[in-house]
């Protein structure tokens, strides 16, 4: 699951251009992530320049 | 606020509250959104500026000047350094959140509605008529009416996502920075210094803009795809460590500087991106708040004269390309080229680059530096740029 360090984040709202999902948005109270979207594909993860993001353990993927 | 506009701009920074003003000169009913509680909250910018960027768009006025540049200092791997000190003002180092703050109040003189703590999060565009746009203010919410939108809101260009606009960015294509105001140090304020290559900016650039004898705007960028994002704090520590010893930081700052990826997503239906949103950045130095106001200019220059029945609502983005085109769009494809010539550099490549530029520019007097001379000298004496450019243009 992608979790974002809410003491970390600057609210730079780089990471949102990256997202091929639009998993990530911002507004008036910081970030946000639908974990729905989110593929955990870590592009975001990656640009972070303070490491506000994170990829905390594994999606379960469910197939009921 | 009346429920329908004649424009509607999203966000006042540079971009929108020019293209307020701009549109507002030209006779129209403006609302200018913005979603922080007051327009010029401390942002990451560098907040360096040329005089003919600043001078082209608005008379500059002591209150948002924190230093006039003269001086370019480069440092690169080896060691090799040099200072250029120019007889003219270079440039400008800005304070930010009063420059964003003057526009501002410029566009609301000129009869721009200004509301603040307001955020939109829903836009709905139609072939032809007025786009919607949701609006949330505090506990409230409401829907507005525009026949025109000019989305400047920022690198993440929210609004052009939700209006079905590509914006989204590839790894390759935008650096990664982190920057602090340091204070507590000793700077010349005619400065701006740049360092690329070797231990503190190896695949990018480290910035020192001077914002008063003993404060400065100290940042670095990276390619995030071909770098780990935590080597920028690691980097810029060392560097004041090695460099200031003795420091404080007052506050730090991060962003994304996006790369210029084409004229193609600047618009749709009765919506014009401008701004960071629309990628109108110098690729190889990130600077951006000039091309900002110029984007935001032309956008409502476009918006007004759709009004004005010049030419079909539907002709709208295909003017508004153009016009970027006519007047930025060589200049933005030339840097974005540029840059993929630099990222290809080599510690030996900058080396000969800076002892070339040292050598050119000490020979020069006053205002008779021409940037086409000096690129063409260049590849005259930095033959490796010959190959690289080959594979970038």
């Amino acid at each position: 699951m992608l979790e974002v360090n809410c003491e970390k984040c600057l609210d730079c709202a780089g990471c949102i251009c990256l997202c091929p999902e639009t998993a990530l948005t911002i507004n008036l109270t910081g970030l946000h992530i639908d974990q729905n979207a989110c593929t955990l594909c870590a592009l975001c993860v990656r640009f972070c320049p303070v490491q506000a993001l994170e990829i905390t353990e594994k999606k379960i993927l469910t197939n009921s | 606020m009346e429920n329908h506009h004649q424009l509607i701009v999203v966000g006042a920074g540079p971009a929108g509250s020019y293209a307020a003003l701009t549109a507002a000169r030209r006779g129209l009913n403006v609302l200018l959104i913005e979603r922080d509680p007051e327009v010029g909250r401390p942002l990451a910018c560098a907040e360096a500026i040329s005089v003919l960027g600043l001078s082209s768009f608005i008379d500059p006025d002591p209150s948002f000047i924190a230093t006039e540049i003269y001086s370019l200092g480069f440092t690169v791997a080896s060691g090799f350094a040099f200072t250029y000190r120019h007889p003219e003002q270079l440039g400008y180092v800005l304070n930010r959140p009063a420059f964003d703050r003057y526009i501002a109040d410029r566009a609301v003189e000129a009869g721009v509605e200004l509301v603040t703590s307001t955020y939109a999060d829903a836009i709905e565009l139609s072939d032809t008529g007025p786009a919607r746009i949701h609006l949330r203010i505090g506990d409230r919410d409401c829907w507005v009416k525009a026949d025109y939108v000019i989305a400047a809101d920022g690198v993440e260009s929210m609004i052009g996502r939700m209006a079905g606009i590509k914006t989204f960015l590839p790894l390759s294509r935008n650096d990664a920075c982190l920057q602090y105001r340091v204070t507590g140090i000793e700077v010349d304020a005619q400065l701006l210094e740049f360092c690329v290559g070797g231990k503190y900016s190896p695949d990018g650039y480290l910035w020192v803009f001077a914002k008063s004898d003993h404060s400065a705007n100290i940042g670095l960028g990276l390619n995030p795809a071909a770098n780990d994002s935590g080597e920028l704090r690691r980097i810029l520590d060392r560097f004041l460590k090695d460099r200031y010893g003795d420091f404080t930081i007052e506050f730090e700052s991060c962003g994304m500087v996006p790369k210029f990826v084409g004229l193609g997503i600047l618009g749709r239906h009765n919506l014009l991106l401008a701004g960071d949103a629309a990628r109108a950045v110098d690729s190889l130095t990130g600077a951006g708040i000039a091309k900002a106001m110029h984007t935001g200019s032309l956008a409502a220059q476009a918006v007004a004269a759709a009004v004005s029945g010049e030419f079909d609502r539907g002709e709208l983005v295909e003017r508004y390309r153009a016009m970027v085109s006519d007047e930025i769009g060589w200049e933005l494809r030339f840097l974005q080229k540029a840059y993929r010539i630099f990222r290809k550099f080599t510690d030996r490549d900058w080396e000969s680059l800076a002892r070339f530029l040292e050598k050119y520019l000490a020979k020069r007097k006053a205002g008779s530096i021409n940037p086409a001379q000096i690129i063409k000298l260049a590849f005259i004496r930095v033959p490796r740029l010959i190959r690289l450019a080959r594979h970038a243009f």
